[in-house]
């Protein structure tokens, strides 16, 4: 555990394994904690780097207006201060969004990109949904049940909220994590940023092989939004200028598909990951 | 337009058509107005029994705690002060969970059984849901913008929600102004809990009407398939026998919005069977 001062706030970082660097961006509600089960397997193959965004957890937390450009440009910070070249980019939930954000705007320090329970804009469903996170929190707290019982509902499947890790366990753990991670002000400017998210003429500058995965019964970031938005689906179809692409439907998962199905949700991104580290080596060795 | 008074509360009801008797049970938030649009259409085929159940709409709201057998027991009052013995009985939504405890119970009073979009037994997905409608009406009141952005997550598929006529924020208005009216923050809070608490998983078998399960294939709130824990619209169809499962490819847990005519044809299909 570490901090490095980026654009003038402390960052929390933490590096697990060895390997080609691999960069977990966090989702709107638990920083880092949202990888907690995740690192220690893709520490075996890669060099992890799992960090706090501004505003979130361990890392400072100013007062001011927190945007996907404000976290993009911090990242590329964190790797500068680390002396970070290129690394993998893995983003689940909001950390997706700001992944393809961060992708788009700094294409060079991307290797491979996986882009996990995206949208690229969000339909009025989705609109609603963030607004709803935002008067929960405001009312109730970050801390809230109340909030928690929005998010569980909405990220976890149906079949997990009813089994031995869901149920007031899953929404009371979800609860303080959110607690402890994160206050309302910041959560509210991450939905307005989820809200008015539109990168969908940003994909084609994305160039870095790309994973778009989604869990088959992700209710909040689907494969398909509704007309007005672009989900996995889209944004798969759209990145035109991805070196290669593909496209992972989790089975049995909803948006949190780590959680839901950790065994292929975890099994198609070091997959993808290796092939794009392999195929690098190569045209570095015949190079 | 008429009251009559059932249980020691003055029931409003409405009497639309002539045929064989039809009874609609109004869901948690508009009253008797959910059917706005298929009354007519039914009308013309049944004589249709529209009412506000205990707590809605023109209907007393007596401050008491609301159950499932509450709105059970009164639609029987209702059927008993109007000299209706027999009836087909459609619901939707809270008014499904109701019209299925109540051919439970009442087997005998239920001639041709529709439920469309509700659940035999909640599961944990659907106990959060319910809390935070809970959570929401209670901060801001149940005539407020904020549960009517609840509301319509949980109503409508996405592609009505960015329908340019029916979507965004004159879907919001729309839900505002159905529930406003027709419903009280204490008997919502109830018809929540009463959701949440329901099981009427071990008196399915006691159904012996025909009965006709519908629901949209987008629903989140009351879907095909319920988590491990719940009963939803296929585990009903599983265990209710001789049911007929029907599903609305595309549409959400609001059919009778989504899905109008096509849905309305069919009830009056089955009914008329």
């Amino acid at each position: 555990m570490a901090k490095v001062a980026v654009n003038g706030v402390q960052i929390f970082y933490q590096l697990t394994g060895e390997g080609d660097y691999l960069m977990h961006v966090p989702g709107a509600v638990v920083a880092h904690e949202g990888y907690a089960a995740v690192t220690p397997g893709m520490a075996r193959h890669f060099k992890v780097l799992d960090f706090d965004p501004r505003g979130y957890g361990e890392s400072d937390r100013p007062k001011q207006r927190y945007t996907f450009d404000v976290w993009a440009d911090d990242m590329v910070g964190l790797l500068d201060a680390l002396g970070i070249d290129r690394t993998h980019v893995h983003g689940g939930s909001m950390g997706s969004s700001l992944g393809a954000h961060f992708a788009a705007k700094y294409p060079s320090r991307i290797h491979g990109l996986v882009l996990s329970g995206c949208t690229a804009k969000s339909d009025f469903m989705s609109k609603l949904q963030f607004q709803i996170w935002k008067h929960l929190a405001n009312s109730y707290g970050t801390g809230s049940l109340e909030l928690a019982y929005a998010l569980c509902s909405e990220s976890f499947s149906r079949r997990f909220l009813d089994g031995p890790n869901g149920k007031m366990d899953a929404v009371r753990g979800l609860a303080a994590a959110a607690g402890r991670n994160v206050d309302a002000d910041v959560l509210c400017d991450a939905c307005d940023a989820l809200i008015d998210i539109d990168v969908t003429a940003e994909l084609a500058k994305i160039t870095a092989p790309t994973l778009v995965v989604v869990g088959d019964g992700d209710i909040l970031t689907p494969a398909d939004q509704g007309p007005s938005g672009a989900g996995g689906r889209y944004i798969y179809e759209h990145l035109v200028n991805a070196e290669f692409k593909e496209f992972a439907v989790i089975e049995n998962a909803g948006h949190a598909n780590l959680m839901d199905n950790p065994d292929q949700s975890n099994r198609v991104v070091i997959d993808f990951l290796k092939r794009v580290s392999e195929r690098s080596a190569s045209a570095h060795a015949r190079g | 337009m008429s009251k009559v008074n059932v249980n020691g509360c003055d029931i409003w009801y409405e009497i639309s058509g002539s045929g064989a008797p039809v009874v609609q049970i109004g869901g948690a938030v508009s009253g008797h107005e959910g059917y706005a649009l298929v009354t007519p259409e039914l009308a013309k085929h049944f004589s249709v029994l529209d009412y506000d159940h205990r707590g809605y709409g023109m209907s007393d709201r007596p401050k008491q705690k609301y159950t499932m057998d509450t709105w059970a027991d009164d639609l029987r009052g209702l059927l008993d002060a109007l000299g209706i013995e027999r009836t087909h009985v459609h619901g939707g939504s809270m008014g499904g969970y109701i019209a299925i405890k109540f051919a439970t119970k009442f087997p005998e009073r239920v001639d041709r059984l529709v439920i469309n979009g509700a659940a035999a037994k909640s599961d944990f997905t659907c106990r959060c849901q319910f809390e935070v409608w809970k959570a929401v009406a209670l901060k801001y009141g149940v005539d407020s913008d904020e549960l009517a952005q609840e509301l319509c997550t949980k109503a409508f598929s996405r592609s009505w929600l960015d329908s340019p006529e029916t979507g965004g924020e004159n879907a919001v208005r729309w839900m505002r102004e159905a529930t406003a009216p027709n419903a009280s923050l204490h008997v919502f809070l109830d018809a929540c809990d009463a959701m949440i608490e329901t099981d009427v998983t071990s008196q399915l078998s006691r159904v012996s009407s025909p009965t006709l399960l519908m629901v949209g294939s987008e629903d989140v709130l009351t879907p095909i398939d319920q988590g491990p824990e719940g009963a939803g619209m296929r585990y009903m169809h599983e265990h209710i026998k001789g049911s007929e499962l029907w599903i609305a490819d595309g549409s959400g847990h609001g059919l009778l919005a989504e899905k109008a005519r096509e849905t309305v044809e069919k009830v009056i299909d089955f009914l008329s069977a």
